[in-house]
């Protein structure tokens, strides 16, 4: 199960206040030491999906101008969490055509992190 | 998970984020490294990605990564990742991983041994050496491509050696090589500590290079104020951070550097002294060329009075008042002033003009060679810099900047490899486009390049308007594609010959980041199956023709062209049992640096890398024996090449009296224009979450689910105008091709009316069917930015 160690900069000291509490409410989350209007926290999954999710969720609250992850353990996934090779097509590729998109093919892209990971 | 172990993972997650967000507030580092409490093995690598150069401290336990964290020491990062870093270790972990040499028979791609693919690829070899191509990479490490560099040009006498690098920074480096003689950028990432102000120029760093831009969030974030300036073709996250934005018409960037220097001219603002002192004015009066002709000070001033603030809107579409902005700020010599771009200047028709014009700019009011003044482009691959430009993997280059088509380079090389005189070719190889053409063209038709052996890179989804270059020479019987990769690609689809290659950290290796940056890092991990170091591939083929008596892979003394020794003894490293017997990248770099003096881009001995997290060149040792990087070059305070005494000196100066060329480029209509038929623009690119063609990230579930297919982003008002929905899919078509995508409205970056983006990442969606192939003419840099499509609907909705 995932593990992520993640840094948030807010931009000031009442918006600092503010994504505490939020923070808070997670039970999910731990929160470290603050350094100026950086915050320091620790993120627990159930899984991949979970991680993403919960690290978007964290990322994109107000107040939160920039978030990094730091540190990410993964050593509990197996294989088993990997994408299966049957999605990546292993025949020769159709000259002129495109490859046919397979039921993992989502349409519509997943929405964006206000304030990413990045 | 037991709960003691959760706690224990937990614990270092918090010490890694306390840390890097003390770090964030100037506090001290903690130390990481050696074994922890869970028996988890920490060693430092750059990550596998992007230019920036991160490193990454990993985690490797029972033969397996199971950790990655920012890396506290390392000046790049600081401790920080991002999305993709973070994830880089799950990017070994994929199921498909390739695992044993695989031959074509018929449809059908089949395991054979190693030895007999090295026999297959030595015959393709001994079939004609001279139309034998190895097509490269920015992600080969330095000793991978001077492996490479050294058994074509060394081995086979034969010059047809390019990299996909050419595809992504060729502008930049004949931008840098026509102002100031030498390649690549005189700044470093230390300027965004101190800029004042920051312009990017068809550069989205909040997404691309996300830790760079990170410098910028986190003064901010201290109340530092820095003017952020956006000059682009489409809104981006980086225009989300921007206090202003500056739309301009596809190519038509050329027009705002012209204006800039206009205004500075016709102000008397630009900076007389360091002009005088360090600068000379260029032109072409012909074609386009690196040197072009001498151009006197009241001509170039003449030459941009076209270029006014109402002309320059009128071509570019940016405001008047903005360019006098921009002039305000280049004129004022109080500012310091940093200028980032990457794929939008150089994938580009005039990438080598604008390249030039940018530097231009700076050089011209001075803002230059101070920290925080500085003029620099970033490179998308990990060694783009360390690989390409400075071991000289390029159809005209040799190690050092040396070049073929010199003499006395070729017998400086010669030397050093002991090989015998003559055998360096003199004319240039093929570079990337007319590799791939003539593989493409039947040998009727003047298509002389029978094989090409592929590292590293997945042209089969990167090369423009692939229907003409690549399928072409896949359909040809007589053609043969040879490839080394990590996982089953769309060019491995079409190869003749696949070799599974180790990656990353599964084997030892050294690159060069963005910022003159080399660094190392040792295996941790074997590779899966029988997959191997490329630079085994390579040595390994060489050695098997020297087996069979080929001549070219042996030195003047009658040697293996790769002999390596211990202890006075040949070690066999081409036999794999063997190849770890000594560290082979240790030898290969050792030889190289012996080039890299030549051209002032000195590099420290090998185990100087093992200690530090990478030196910026030229590294030189000081009187106490301790080696000293430069972060400054031509700059008097900390570049050891200038003279004692002078404030600059660009001492590889193309007039050879110590001054960097200040040129005049005009504005020119691009090779296609949105017309009624195929009425707009198409700009192509990445997206933060995947690398490139998506061959590794796409293996990653956190980056497949955030970011799982491609699409193309619509104006609202087009979208709404032809009645487009969000997740309709639509044809997006060229001249040359289309593909079929859902539609995103509204979505991460935003188009301006009549410009659709595709993200070029996902294999299912080949957009470079689409693409255009015209390319610069000096540079040879196709233009992926800018081309003519429509996009039509298809009347169906994507599966959700």
């Amino acid at each position: 199960m995932p593990v992520t160690g993640l840094v948030l900069t807010v931009t000031d000291e009442d918006s600092r206040r503010a994504v505490m509490e939020s923070l808070r409410l997670l039970g999910y989350v731990d929160i470290g030491e603050v350094h100026d209007l950086h915050i320091p926290v620790v993120v627990e999954s159930d899984g991949v999906a979970d991680e993403q999710e919960r690290v978007r969720t964290i990322a994109a609250m107000p107040a939160v101008s920039h978030a990094v992850v730091v540190h990410f353990d993964f050593s509990d996934l197996s294989d088993a969490h990997m994408p299966e090779a049957r999605e990546f097509a292993r025949a020769r590729r159709p000259i002129g055509s495109q490859i046919p998109l397979t039921d993992n093919f989502v349409g519509k892209p997943a929405p964006s992190v206000r304030r990413g990971t990045s | 998970m037991d709960l003691k172990r959760r706690t224990f993972l937990k614990a270092a997650a918090m010490s890694a984020a306390t840390s890097a967000a003390a770090g964030m507030s100037n506090a001290r580092a903690q130390t990481r490294g050696g074994i922890d409490d869970d028996s988890v093995r920490w060693d430092k690598a750059p990550c596998r990605f992007c230019g920036t150069g991160c490193h990454v401290q990993v985690g490797v336990r029972d033969g397996r990564v199971v950790s990655v964290a920012g890396d506290q020491h390392a000046e790049v990062n600081r401790g920080l990742l991002c999305v993709k870093g973070y994830h880089v270790g799950l990017a070994l972990y994929g199921q498909d991983r390739l695992r044993t040499p695989l031959l074509r028979q018929g449809d059908e791609l089949v395991p054979i041994s190693w030895s007999r693919a090295l026999d297959v690829i030595a015959d393709r070899v001994e079939l004609d050496p001279s139309g034998f191509a190895f097509y490269g990479s920015g992600q080969w490490t330095i000793p991978e491509g001077y492996a490479a560099q050294k058994f074509m040009k060394g081995g086979l006498g034969c010059n047809h050696i390019d990299p996909n690098a050419r595809l992504c920074m060729a502008s930049a480096v004949t931008g840098f090589l026509a102002t100031y003689g030498v390649d690549e950028p005189a700044g470093v990432f230390d300027d965004l500590d101190v800029a004042d102000v920051v312009i990017t120029w068809g550069n989205n760093p909040a997404e691309m290079h996300p830790v760079i831009f990170s410098r910028l969030i986190d003064r901010r974030s201290r109340g530092e104020e820095i003017e952020l300036i956006d000059i682009g073709t489409r809104r981006t996250r980086t225009t989300d951070h921007a206090q202003r934005y500056l739309e301009f018409n596809p190519h038509s960037d050329l027009a705002v550097a012209n204006g800039i220097a206009h205004l500075l001219l016709e102000r008397g603002t630009w900076n007389r002294d360091f002009v005088d002192q360090h600068c000379a004015f260029r032109w072409d009066p012909g074609d386009p060329t690196l040197r072009g002709e001498a151009l006197a000070f009241d001509q170039y001033r003449e030459m941009l009075r076209e270029y006014t603030p109402e002309r320059v809107e009128e071509i570019s579409g940016v405001p008047a008042d903005e360019i006098r902005h921009l002039a305000d700020l280049f004129g004022d010599p109080e500012k310091r002033i940093t200028s980032l771009w990457c794929m939008g200047m150089n994938q580009h028709t005039q990438g080598t003009a604008i390249n030039t014009l940018v530097h231009g700019v700076h050089l011209l009011s001075g803002h230059f060679g101070r920290p925080g003044d500085a003029p620099t482009s970033l490179t998308g691959q990990p060694s783009a810099c360390g690989t390409v430009r400075e071991v000289g993997t390029l159809a005209h280059a040799l190690p050092g900047g040396r070049v073929v088509a010199n003499a006395e380079h070729r017998a400086q090389t010669e030397e050093i490899w002991n090989v015998p005189e003559g055998r360096i070719g003199s004319s240039p190889g093929y570079h990337t486009m007319a590799m791939w053409s003539a593989w493409s063209r039947p040998e009727s038709d003047g298509g002389d390049i029978h094989t090409i052996w592929v590292q590293v890179t997945n042209p089969g989804q990167t090369l423009p308007h692939l229907h003409g270059n690549f399928d072409p020479g896949v359909r040809d019987p007589n053609r043969f594609l040879i490839v080394s990769d990590v996982y089953p690609t769309v060019t491995t689809q079409a190869a003749d010959l696949v070799l599974p290659s180790a990656m990353w950290v599964e084997k030892n290796g050294m690159v060069g980041n963005s910022e003159r940056r080399t660094q190392q890092w040792f295996k941790m991990v074997d590779p899966p199956g029988e997959a191997r170091d490329d630079t085994w591939q390579t040595i390994a083929v060489a050695r098997r023709l020297y087996d069979r008596g080929f001549a070219g892979m042996r030195d003047r003394d009658g040697n293996f062209l790769f002999r390596v020794e211990d202890e006075g003894r040949e070690v066999p490293i081409w036999e794999w049992d063997h190849y770890y017997d000594v560290n082979v990248d240790k030898h290969l770099f050792e030889e190289y640096r012996l080039f890299t003096r030549l051209k002032h881009k000195d590099l420290a001995p090998y185990d100087e890398y093992v200690a530090h997290r990478g030196m910026r060149w030229p590294v030189v040792q000081q009187e106490d024996g301790s080696w000293r990087e430069t972060r400054w070059r031509f700059a008097g305070f900390d570049d050891p090449y200038v003279e004692d005494g002078r404030e600059f000196q660009f001492y590889h100066s193309s007039s050879s009296d110590d001054r960097a060329q200040i040129w005049f480029r005009p504005y020119v209509n691009p090779p296609e224009m949105p017309d009624e038929e195929f009425p707009f623009w198409l700009c192509t690119g990445r997206v933060v979450e995947h690398w490139h063609t998506g061959t590794m990230t796409m293996r990653v579930p956190q980056l497949r689910a955030a970011m799982p297919n491609a699409y193309v982003e619509v104006n609202r008002a087009d979208a709404r105008r032809l009645g487009f929905t969000n997740g309709e899919m639509v044809r997006v078509e060229s001249r040359r091709g289309h593909v079929d995508v859902p539609v995103w409205i509204g979505g991460r970056g935003a188009p301006p009316p009549g410009s659709v983006f595709v993200p070029f990442f996902d294999e299912r969606v080949l957009i470079n069917n689409v693409t255009l192939d015209a390319y610069d003419p000096i540079s040879k840099q196709p233009d992926y930015k800018k081309c003519a499509v429509r996009v039509v609907p298809l009347n169906t909705r994507a599966a959700h």
